[in-house]
């Protein structure tokens, strides 16, 4: 099965988790949903989400002047942002379980 | 791909693939593209089209988890009503596409679309050239010839080109309004070619059907709602029946379309529309601008038709040293034209 379908319907809730944890910028979130094991994702996906989600109003933005580098926008959650996760994460353990009892007897 | 994109290419190739989006949200999408494009061509040391894909999939993607438009910037009237008239006429044409005829049909359509391009720039050059004398669905001269095969050309030019290509909105509404006055020029080309510019040839008593009579080098100048008949010595000729080779009668366009009416003598025969010259008098209007009714007109005082003949056809008539019978006036006042029995040849 191509998991970049199944990443498509869950990268909200995977950029907020990674959010939750702590802000980050665009490209920053892009590494940490790699390092975590997303290795599919893509970039501007990543991006069109962050903007998506803001523009939403779950996220809040700021930017923040780097010496050596670019200035950078960063993203974190506002209380919108973490209603949101939680109860998108509700909705994702409710399906997993299901899914997980459905595959039970079906050998890895 | 022979040369990597520079950072810099690559934005500007989104940033293009991107340029339908609302000002706002292309913005919003794009404001750190060219941070982010430097950071991982920085870290990679790969083509970004390696690393990313293709520009315009970058584009795609960034657009699909972008999500539609911004919910405050909901469409016009005019373009919702647009998509639902786009929706229904494509709905219409899938339903009518089970029709084979109505197949085939659709299937044939645009191989005459380069057909449509050659009317549509001819249609146009006519419609411009009209605007000056002589008008007609021919060009005149040279001058004319090339003007008319320059826009052909023009046309045909931009039917192959706007398949091809993109064409901006301003450059589609043009070729919109464009199409649309080439088809109301063959609309109207249509419309006026069923009415003949020559003399029309009316039957009388309406025997067996009209006759038409072609421009020749006597009607060629005008209408023709009269005939001046002259033997050959010069005298004046009068109830000259004038019968086609079948027999019809030849009748000329109708004279009140030249505020001219038929003398009707009182008490007497009506006269005969094919018997020339025709007895034909102004007609008079009232106080109020209307045509007065037809009162009948006593026989001493029927009109003599006299032809002003122009001096050329004069001239042109007398190839020979002795001048040529001019037609002159008569004034005595004549008696009414009298109707005889129709020749022999007349079907009724």
């Amino acid at each position: 099965m191509d998991s970049t379908q199944l990443l498509k319907g869950v990268l909200d809730l995977a950029v907020l988790a990674v959010l939750a944890e702590r802000d980050g910028y665009g490209y920053d979130v892009v590494r940490r949903l790699r390092e975590a094991g997303l290795e599919d994702v893509g970039d501007a996906s990543v991006y069109g989400t962050l903007r998506r989600l803001f523009r939403a109003g779950a996220l809040t933005s700021y930017v923040v002047a780097s010496d050596e580098g670019p200035h950078r926008k960063y993203y974190g959650l506002n209380d919108v942002g973490r209603s949101l996760l939680d109860s998108s994460a509700k909705t994702w353990r409710s399906f997993s379980n299901i899914m997980n009892d459905l595959l039970k007897e079906v050998p890895s | 791909m022979n040369s990597p994109m520079t950072p810099k290419a690559y934005a500007d190739a989104v940033r293009e693939a991107l340029a339908d989006l609302p000002a706002k949200d292309r913005e919003a999408l794009l404001e750190d593209l060219d941070d982010h494009l430097a950071e991982v061509a920085a870290e990679h040391g790969l083509p970004l089209e390696e690393r990313l894909g293709s520009p315009e999939a970058y584009a795609a993607e960034l657009r699909a988890a972008y999500g539609g438009r911004a919910r405050d910037e909901s469409p016009s009237i005019a373009r919702r009503v647009g998509r639902r008239v786009t929706a229904k006429a494509s709905g219409v044409h899938g339903r009518m596409l089970r029709l084979p005829p109505y197949r085939q049909a659709a299937a044939f359509a645009p191989e005459l679309r380069p057909a449509w391009w050659v009317l549509r720039g001819y249609a146009i050059a006519i419609g411009v050239l009209a605007q000056f004398p002589t008008p007609g669905y021919l060009p005149d001269d040279l001058a004319e010839w090339v003007f008319t095969l320059a826009v052909i050309w023009a046309s045909v030019w931009l039917g192959r080109s706007t398949r091809t290509a993109a064409a901006p909105t301003w450059g589609r509404l043009l070729l919109l309004g464009g199409n649309a006055l080439a088809v109301f020029l063959v609309l109207i080309a249509l419309a006026d070619a069923r009415r003949p510019s020559y003399v029309a040839i009316d039957s009388g008593p309406r025997p067996a059907g009209n006759v038409w009579v072609e421009n020749t080098a006597t009607f060629g100048d005008g209408d023709v709602y009269n005939i001046f008949p002259y033997a050959e010595d010069g005298t004046p000729l009068r109830n000259v029946r004038l019968y086609d080779q079948d027999g019809r009668p030849i009748t000329t366009l109708d004279p009140e379309m030249y505020d001219q009416r038929l003398a009707i003598p009182c008490g007497g025969e009506p006269p005969i529309r094919n018997a020339y010259p025709l007895p034909l008098t102004p007609i008079t209007e009232d106080d109020r601008g209307m045509p007065e009714s037809a009162d009948c007109v006593p026989s001493a005082e029927m009109p003599t038709p006299t032809p002003v003949p122009s001096p050329a056809a004069t001239a042109e008539g007398a190839p020979s040293a002795s001048p040529s019978p001019t037609p002159e006036p008569t004034p005595e006042p004549t008696a009414e034209p009298t109707p005889s029995p129709s020749p022999g040849k007349s079907r009724r």
